[in-house]
């Protein structure tokens, strides 16, 4: 499979965190560290890419107090039309269906 | 001076990323309450993993990324492509990065805002200039522009060739400064100023050091950035050299002739008829732009000996107030059409005193190949007429580039011949 430019793998996997939970943003680059494609990312690009994403109306962003000396956290979560476009990559980032035998149809 | 604790390392590295982004106000507050938090929250994390503090603080900086990398990034992030690559380059450098040294900033702005005012000033110049000279400067300044971006790219690399580049370029601003105040007293070289400002820092012991991680420039690298930055000046210098492309005084013929009515042996009155034409025009004159710059100026005047004229005959009578002219037409023999209408050149008002006039013409009407008529009348302002035979000289000045010229009497006919321009001044012999 065709490998996407580095900066839309970046975008792709964040949508895709997005999509299952609201997350700040060390945990979408811990989470981008374990992806194959943005391992060796340093974990700083993934403001600029979030900010994108707002700018881009694909999530909004809001702080969380949590408490002690901890500072506050900027939680992001999709927009709807964040999700929609989602919607869109998702296709292309599910695996290749295995080979079916001749004659038979799938979905 | 005590060492900054963990903490204060960790809030000096997002404010070099932010010092090296075009951010500003409450989203550049946020920036930073979120960046620290992620470093804050990293070097928690190192050390619940056993780092020390130090330790803990440098890991998470060293793999939150590059300053001056994400900075960019961030700029890019907030504003347009064309504000992240032009002005979003240039504020960042004035305002200074993080551990750039003293006078680093304003190094960078006078390469950023040469390169800016290369490409805009360039355009515009070079867009009025013949094909050649506009291929000769557009080349030059392509080179020269190139090696500035070359040179902003390597002085944050740290290359002493960069910081000899920012010199030479001073300098040049500076001497170009100069003569333009010495040739234009009330104009002041904004780029002169400029480098002005960036000459002591060019000089300086701060850039000096940060660049001598680098290789010493040698002597052949220095020539090429001087001719680079020379390279500058070519389209300025293009702009008056011969182009091929363009009509010379060899293309251009004009025969002059005058028929004179006499009586009793004195001139009454006359006819002065000029034939031009044009072996071949200009190609695109004006380069790229459409209109006209400047008319060509084609006129008569009265030549005579209280005048001095270059190349002139000396000729016996004064005619300034002696004669009127009643008609000067240009004709199109192609089309016997009055150049009136057709090369806007009028027939002037039907009394004159002849001294020197000029009509400016066109010239992206005039074609190749036809034959222009001028016609002169002239009556005799004597009663008796003229005494002597009455001399008229006509010029075409072309563009402000060339000219040429031819005198005709009634008993002598004139073939123009090349003159220098534009027209010298006539001064009155004492």
């Amino acid at each position: 499979m065709a490998r996407q430019p580095r900066g839309l793998a970046v975008r792709s996997l964040i949508l895709s965190i997005l999509g299952r939970r609201e997350a700040y943003g060390c945990e979408v680059a811990a989470e981008l560290g374990r992806a194959a494609e943005t391992a060796d990312l340093p974990e700083g690009c993934v403001y600029p890419a979030l900010r994108r994403l707002e700018r881009d109306g694909l999530a909004t962003g809001h702080w969380v107090e949590v408490g002690g000396e901890i500072p506050r956290r900027r939680y992001y979560v999709l927009t709807p039309k964040g999700l929609a476009e989602l919607d869109l990559l998702r296709p292309a980032q599910r695996p290749a269906p295995a080979p079916s035998r001749l004659g038979e149809i799938r979905p | 001076m005590r060492p900054p604790t963990p903490a204060e390392r960790l809030r000096t590295h997002v404010d070099r990323i932010l010092d090296h982004s075009s951010v500003y106000g409450s989203d550049r507050e946020d920036l930073v309450e979120e960046l620290y938090g992620h470093l804050w929250q990293r070097w928690q994390d190192g050390m619940a993993n056993g780092l020390s503090s130090d330790a803990a603080a440098d890991a998470a900086i060293g793999s939150f990324g590059e300053a001056s990398r994400l900075g960019r990034d961030m700029t890019s992030a907030y504003h347009s492509r064309l504000y992240a690559s032009t002005i979003g380059v240039l504020l960042p450098a004035v305002a200074g990065g993080g551990d750039e040294p003293q006078g680093y900033g304003r190094a960078r702005s006078l390469l950023f805002l040469t390169g800016l005012f290369a490409v805009i000033g360039g355009a515009i110049f070079l867009s009025g200039q013949t094909p050649v000279r506009l291929f000769v400067g557009a080349s030059a300044m392509l080179v020269a522009f190139c090696m500035t971006v070359l040179a902003y790219r390597a002085l944050g690399r740290r290359q002493s060739w960069a910081l000899v580049y920012v010199r030479v370029l001073a300098l040049g601003f500076i001497a170009e400064g100069i003569i333009e105040f010495v040739v234009k007293p009330a104009t002041v070289s904004l780029m002169g100023v400029v480098a002005i400002v960036v000459l002591p820092a060019a000089f300086g012991p701060d850039l000096a050091g940060w660049v001598s991680v680098s290789r010493r420039t040698g002597k052949a690298l220095g020539a090429v950035i001087v001719a680079s930055v020379l390279l500058y000046s070519v389209p300025l210098a293009a702009s008056v050299m011969p182009d091929p492309t363009q009509a010379s005084a060899a293309d251009l013929s004009i025969t002059v002739s005058e028929a004179c009515t006499r009586t009793a042996g004195l001139v009454m009155s006359g006819t002065v008829t000029a034939s031009i034409r044009w072996a071949r025009t200009d190609f695109m004159p004006y380069g790229l732009r459409t209109g006209m710059s400047q008319t060509d100026e084609f006129g008569v005047s009265s030549a005579s000996d209280t005048y001095l004229l270059p190349n002139a005959p000396q000729f016996p009578y004064g005619l300034d107030d002696e004669v009127v002219g009643t008609t000067f037409t240009l004709v199109d023999t192609e089309t016997g059409r009055n150049a009136a209408a057709d090369v806007t050149m009028a027939s002037w008002p039907p009394f004159f005193e002849v001294g020197a006039f000029n009509l400016g013409i066109d010239p992206g009407t005039i074609q190749a190949g036809r034959t222009y008529v001028a016609t002169f009348v002239f009556v005799s302002q004597r009663a008796a007429g003229l005494p002597d035979d009455p001399a008229f000289r006509i010029r075409y000045d072309h563009q402000g580039r060339w000219g040429i010229q031819a005198f005709a009497t009634c008993t002598r006919p004139g073939v123009a011949s090349p003159v220098t321009t534009p027209d010298p001044p006539e001064y009155p012999i004492p």
